[in-house]
């Protein structure tokens, strides 16, 4: 209590020291939280599964192109085979991710859902307790499972089992039962699910021959082992296993464990350790900053410890009493970062595009990482003053001249090296981040993708789609159309069929194919490189760059290229259009003319700045012509943006973290300079009664600055040069390392520095040297 | 009681070894009212500081009582300091964020006095330096005089032997001096052995004996002409 009561006393006689220290810690303390949760949030990622340990999944990859490529899924046989041919193996399941949403008519109520298809088995092996009902037989077809959300959409409170619902005007399921909501944190997301047999009805296929193939790996694969251990045995055996009902496939099989998913097969890890490391450089920075400013009165301080001993503490006595005042300054710091974390949630959450909760706050982990980060900061902020306060004589420090400055130099200038070195490494990676990110935002993709719509061709949309097109070309805003089986953002169809005269026979490349009606090079912007588009008149493909480059032909109008056991005609070569995800190369194409059943959306190109207006019209003309579907269209640009989203959301991170660090900065700035004005107060007022000028002494304030700020860029920009070397390496598309970007970092760091320290120099600089020669 | 034998204290440089103290002999008996005096840098302080252990003889033998106390273990010299000695300084050295009453009552928590008997203590000493009004302010709040009072309650709550006392009056002005010394000659006829080092004449004549140190030699040594009647 005594030692409570005596360091608020000390805190409220050196006020803004302390404050300065504590606001310090408090900053960097609640940038360690949040890191913390961040990273606390990844590493989680699907480990609410029961299961989790004994997941596996397998997906295909292929080789024989130019490069290996990797497929999320695998050939629907995969499954059941597994099951069947290894013991170890419980359950398996395949599952179609719920890429698109599909209408959901129930209770006179349409609602478009984010749908999945799935064996039933998937609620076997994963951990999606049901509120109602429960996953129903695996041999009824016509059932769905809803998320609880899902559920009060259509039908509010009440328990909707055995309800019937209608799935995308076509047909009719039973609701066999409710789920609790998914967590956010979760690679399986849905708002419903089907029994994966209606996948067939939704593509026009009668039997169920589809889900038997040893080829198209758009299935994604679970297993659940009966342990941990049968893993191995799978993962080594199971590479070749498509071969055994096909030889001649060049698709192989690979297994991982579903824990590891997330966070090493998408590669989160590397974020994860980068801002792990991160953290523990803003905590040290922080802590140290804090020890400065804390011993900031070491004068007095080691007084004190002289006369204490003087009237009988032993060392013992002081050490304790030093430690528990900095237990008590670090405790006030962790209880504040605490309450400012708390209070800032929902922003952070909003900035990084997470949804963390409170309830992550006080689960045992994080409170007992924070109990361990106070006693490691107790420790630390404590020891060097501990072991420096009691190192002095006794007799040293009751003189009345005494001052501890010499010893503290390195000390100081440790401190101001490294919070330099964190803020230029961090400022420089947002610097790079931010770079990539707008480089890719204003990179050529191929085509134009500002004021483009598009709308789903839904129910009747799609077989009247040529009308459509011709109604919506009419209304006013829009400039031209274009029906189409994808959108620029994402193709999924693609093999290795692919042929020409002179082409190796172990050469396999995959080759993405689509189709569009003639309109598209208008409606897109996208580029000819050699011949035409193809039209009514002449028919024909059209391959894009890439594979124009793969096949390596001078000119392609005229040849011929021949794909499962047809022959096409080139007529012309476009440009790249990047699609999928923009980290990697363009990937070869072919374009082919659409048919009608093959129609999934319309791309308009609006030309007008009444968007509002044109989409207004647009959903009319869709609603004449399909009135049971509500209209669904968006925007490419914005799915676009979902490409780079991940790139977005770091840059959004490493910028608040920089943020972070440079307020530490500046408050450590702040508290060295003035500690150093403050002890060379005699001095500067000697210097200025023998008439050195102001500047001049602001300037022997500034340069120690200028000279630990160049010694931090000395360590920092080679190393962040490095890092971010490594880390645009993952982009085939990437920027420059300019060397202005080092450069424009340190000079914002320490034009920061600078600016807080030049108040306090000219104060300093400006007082009074009588005042100041008075002072002691 | 004390008893110093051929003391040095010297400072080595690069070329030359530089003695604060030489051949300091000195015999110091139970009761007695010491005044050092000299010129500055004469090393006054340094015996001062030998004599209470807060600094160590370069040569010489010390004793206590006829117990040596060169080479004491910290834990030995921690417990002259808390039962046997008391410091009093020019610069008082009062413990800024603790009030009058704290700060006097400090030497007693290192000692272990449980907390009842503390307050009784310090109760009487505020009492007898007429304090009891004052207890609950900070040091700042105080004159010189009364901060040095505090520092002279400090020195003599753990009822010590030994009172060393360095310019107890440097910093304040006559009046508040004669004050002190009256305390101190008071607390010297109650039988505390008493050391001070004084740059002042009139001061020097409250001990009983005046040392005269010159370039870390003993001068002078003789009993004071002033003798008080007790
Ligand atoms: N650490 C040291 N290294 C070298 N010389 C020292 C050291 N400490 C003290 N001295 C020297 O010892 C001498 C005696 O110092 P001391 O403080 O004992 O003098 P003093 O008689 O108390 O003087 P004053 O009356 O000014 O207080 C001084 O000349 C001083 O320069
Ligand atoms: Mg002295």
């Amino acid at each position: 209590m005594k030692t409570i009561l005596l360091t608020f006393r000390k805190l409220k006689k050196s006020k803004t020291a302390t404050l300065l220290g504590i606001a310090g810690l408090v900053t960097g303390l609640v940038c360690v939280l949040y890191i913390f949760f961040w990273v606390n949030d990844e590493t989680r990622y699907d480990r609410f599964h029961k299961n989790i340990d004994r997941i596996f999944v397998v997906h295909a990859y292929l080789e024989g192109g130019t490069k290996t490529v990797n497929f999320n899924g695998c050939p629907p046989a995969v499954s059941p085979a597994l099951k069947a041919e290894y013991p170890e193996v419980e359950s398996t399941c395949r599952y179609i991710p719920a890429y698109s949403k599909f209408l959901i008519t129930a209770e006179g109520k349409k609602n478009v859902l984010n749908t999945a298809f799935s064996d039933n088995s998937l609620f076997d092996i994963f951990t999606l307790p049901f509120i109602y009902g429960n996953q129903g037989d695996p041999n009824v077809k016509n059932q769905i499972v809803l998320t609880k959300t899902a559920s009060a959409g259509i039908f509010g409170d009440m328990n909707p089992v055995g309800k019937m619902v209608r799935f995308n005007n076509s047909q009719d399921l039973v609701v066999a039962g409710v789920i609790d909501d998914i967590p956010h944190n979760s690679t399986i997301q849905f708002d419903a699910v089907l029994p994966l047999e209606n996948l067939g009805v939704l593509y026009g296929q009668t039997n169920n021959n589809y889900l038997n193939t040893w080829y198209n790996n758009s299935f994604t694969t679970f297993g659940l082992l009966s342990s941990p251990s049968g893993f191995e045995k799978i993962a080594t055996s199971i590479t070749r296993r498509i071969q055994k009902d096909i030889p001649e496939s060049t698709n192989y099989l690979r297994a991982y464990l579903f824990k590891n998913g997330y966070l090493y097969e998408q590669k989160h890890i590397s974020n994860v350790r980068i801002f792990s490391l991160i953290a523990l450089l803003v905590l040290f920075a922080a802590t140290l900053n804090f020890i400065n400013l804390i011993t900031a009165k070491s004068t007095k301080q080691a007084k004190e410890t002289g006369l204490r001993k003087s009237i009988g503490a032993t060392r013992g006595n002081i050490i304790k009493l030093i430690y528990s005042d900095v237990a008590i300054l670090c405790l006030l710091a962790f209880v504040l970062a605490f309450f400012v974390a708390i209070v800032g949630l929902p922003l952070f959450n909003q900035m990084i595009g997470k949804q963390i909760e409170y309830s992550a706050l006080f689960s045992p982990k994080p409170i007992a990482i924070m109990v361990l980060a106070y006693l490691v900061t107790t420790f630390l902020a404590g020891s060097y003053p501990a072991f420096f306060l009691s190192s002095f004589k006794i007799t040293e420090t009751l003189t009345s001249n005494f001052h501890s400055v010499k010893s503290r130099g390195i000390f100081r200038n440790s401190l101001l090296v490294t919070i330099f070195m964190v803020s230029i490494i961090l400022l420089t990676s947002t610097i790079v981040i931010s770079k990539q990110t707008l480089f890719l935002q204003k990179m050529d993709i191929g085509f134009n993708k500002d004021q483009l719509i598009y709308v789903n061709l839904d129910g009747k949309l799609q077989e009247k789609a040529k009308s459509l097109k011709e109604e919506i070309g009419r209304s006013a805003g829009v400039s031209s159309s274009t029906i189409t089986d994808f959108l620029p953002v994402f193709v999924g169809n693609n093999g290795e069929g692919w042929g020409w005269e002179g082409k190796d026979a172990n050469f396999k490349p995959l080759v993405t194919t689509c189709s569009t009606d003639e309109d598209m090079i208008k409606t897109l912007e996208a580029k000819l490189i050699e011949g035409n588009y193809f039209s009514n008149d002449r028919q024909g493909i059209v391959i894009n760059k890439a594979f124009a480059d793969v096949i390596g032909w001078k000119n392609f109008v005229g040849k011929t290229l021949n794909a499962y056991g047809q022959t096409h005609q080139v007529v012309g070569v476009i440009n790249n259009i990047e699609y999928n995800s923009l980290a990697e190369s363009c990937r070869p194409m072919v374009i082919g003319q659409i048919n009608e059943q093959s129609a999934r959306y319309l791309i308009i190109k609006a030309n007008s700045n009444q968007m509002d207006k044109t989409i207004k019209s647009i959903s009319k003309i869709c609603e004449d012509i399909e009135p049971d579907f509500p209209v669904s269209y968006g925007f490419v640009d914005q799915e676009y943006a979902k490409l780079y989203a991940s790139e977005t959301n770091l840059k959004q991170l490493v910028g608040v973290f920089s943020g972070f660090t440079i307020i530490v900065l500046c408050l450590g700035l702040l508290g060295v300079v003035m500690f150093m004005a403050e002890q060379k107060t005699k001095e500067i007022g000697v210097r200025k009664c023998l008439g050195e000028q102001e500047t001049s002494i602001i300037m022997r304030l500034v340069r120690p600055l200028l000279l630990s700020g160049i010694g931090a860029s000395a360590i920092a920009i080679p190393a962040t040069w490095y890092a971010m070397n490594r880390w645009l390496e993952n982009f085939a598309n990437k920027t420059t390392l300019s060397w202005w970007i080092f450069v424009m970092a340190v000079l914002i760091v320490l034009g920061i520095a600078l600016l807080t320290v030049s108040w306090q120099s000219w104060k300093a600089a400006t007082r009074n040297p009588v005042e100041a020669l008075r002072y002691e | 009681m004390i008893h110093l034998n051929n003391i040095d204290k010297y400072y080595d440089s690069k070329f030359q070894r530089t003695f604060v103290l030489k051949a300091v002999n000195l015999e110091v008996k139970e009761g007695e009212f010491v005044s050092i005096m000299g010129p500055s840098g004469s090393g006054k302080s340094t015996l001062l500081n030998i004599i209470g252990l807060l600094d160590a003889p370069s040569a010489g033998e010390y004793s206590l009582y006829d117990k040596s106390v060169l080479d004491l273990k910290e834990k030995a010299k921690v417990d002259y300091h808390r039962n046997f000695m008391g410091f009093i300084f020019q610069a008082y050295h009062l413990i800024e964020e603790m009030t009058v009453y704290e700060n006097i009552e400090t030497p007693l928590i290192y000692k272990g006095v449980k907390s009842r008997d503390r307050q009784a203590m310090v109760a009487d000493l505020l009492d007898r330096f007429n304090m009891v009004a004052k207890k609950d302010l900070f040091p700042q709040q105080l004159s010189g005089g009364q901060q040095q009072l505090v520092g002279i309650a400090r020195a003599i709550i753990g009822k010590p032997k030994l009172l060393l006392a360095d310019e107890p009056t440097g910093n304040l002005q006559s009046v508040q001096g004669e004050m002190i010394m009256e305390t101190l000659q008071q607390l010297n006829n109650e039988g505390m052995t008493i050391i001070q080092v004084t740059h002042n004449e009139k001061f020097a004549e409250y001990g009983k004996r005046i040392i005269r140190l010159e370039d870390g030699i003993i001068r002078k040594d003789v009993a004071s002409k002033i003798v008080f009647s007790i």
